[in-house]
């Protein structure tokens, strides 16, 4: 099931392109989007940074090392941090490593804003354009078209029932 | 429910994604093809059994309506028979008082009738009411989503009043939890 915080954020803030611009929408949104420092030791190893800093601004930091889907799919989930309030004044700080983005982290919140993510980067009626009026059935393909992981898209399809291995 | 088992049912989609998981595209492919198609003959049933459900009920209105309609008839022409009767058979040599008398009946009667008639109105009316409550929930169910909540604990009611029925029932359990 989808969840009613994206397709509110979707419907609000997504100008039906694709790849679905999250820089956009998060600033749209009201948060800032900033690149993690390499120079903070106690930045190493991490992937996202979700934090609401000490102006009371909201701020997401992804690591710009990585390759563009998974900064673009770190971006969206630390966003999913704050769109979910999972970040507050009483848990002002998010860290994200790579684990975390893994379909086996254990905490919840991580795999919520898992959920967040891939359904903000591959919008479910993008989805069905996809398959149904342009034909177009290959992961590798679509994964390319949302810019995306290919792991992620074969995830997307599994849970939205059309890929039933 | 636990915290860690919030999210249980879903694969999450991450970006690094498992290990295990198939990636071969070709047979991806086929079963997603296979899927899509799936879901175009399904909406296409939906399609199909939408139109064929409004086309029964508006043909089961018009005849419900027709036969109610007849049946009215029916009885009118079947009460003022006798009327006609017994007006054609009057002795001729009866007093003007009581000829006045018969012509004033006549209007009252049609309530009369219309009284009797009304049985057979509630009855056409229920075999209507029951055949449109049928199709309205094939109607219905071919709106229905098809991923959309199994574990409604809600019975399916069709019509807007129960619908309405199930938001205040759902409304009030939320209030008592």
């Amino acid at each position: 099931m989808e969840l009613p915080a994206v397709k509110n954020i979707l419907d609000a803030n997504w100008d039906w392109r694709l790849p679905v611009n999250v820089e956009n929408i998060a600033s749209k949104l009201g948060v800032k989007v900033s690149i993690l420092s390499p120079w903070i030791r106690e930045n190493d190893g991490l992937s996202g940074l979700a934090e609401i800093d000490s102006n009371g601004n909201r701020v997401i930091y992804f690591n710009n090392s990585e390759s563009k889907n998974r900064q673009r799919f770190t971006m969206a989930h630390e966003l999913g941090h704050h769109a979910l309030n999972h970040v507050n004044p009483q848990n002002p700080c998010f860290r994200d490593d790579s684990n975390t983005f893994n379909s086996n982290s254990s905490v919840w919140q991580e795999r919520e804003a898992n959920n967040f993510a891939a359904q903000l980067l591959m919008p479910l009626d993008a989805i069905k354009t996809m398959l149904f009026v342009k034909r177009i059935t290959n992961i590798k393909q679509l994964a390319e078209m949302f810019q995306v992981s290919e792991a992620a898209m074969y995830y997307r399809l599994k849970n939205l029932g059309y890929l039933t291995l | 429910m636990s915290d860690e088992n919030k999210n249980e049912g879903y694969d999450i989609a991450g970006d690094v994604g498992g290990s295990n998981i198939n990636l071969s595209n070709e047979q991806n492919s086929k079963v997603i093809r296979f899927n899509v198609l799936e879901e175009q003959v399904y909406l296409g049933f939906k399609i199909v059994g939408f139109c064929v459900a409004i086309s029964i009920a508006t043909c089961f209105l018009i005849k419900g309506l027709d036969i109610s309609r007849d049946a009215i008839m029916h009885i009118v022409h079947h009460q003022a028979a006798p009327t006609k009767q017994i007006a054609g058979t009057q002795p001729v040599n009866k007093s003007e008082k009581e000829n006045s008398e018969v012509k004033k009946e006549e209007p009252g009667s049609m309530s009369n009738k219309i009284l009797y008639s009304g049985s057979i109105i509630t009855l056409v009316a229920f075999i209507l009411g029951t055949g449109l409550t049928l199709l309205l929930t094939i109607v219905k169910f071919s709106f229905h989503s098809r991923q959309q909540n199994e574990d409604n604990p809600n019975v399916a009611l069709a019509g807007p009043a129960s619908e309405l029925f199930m938001a205040l029932a759902s409304y009030i359990k939320s209030k008592i939890k």
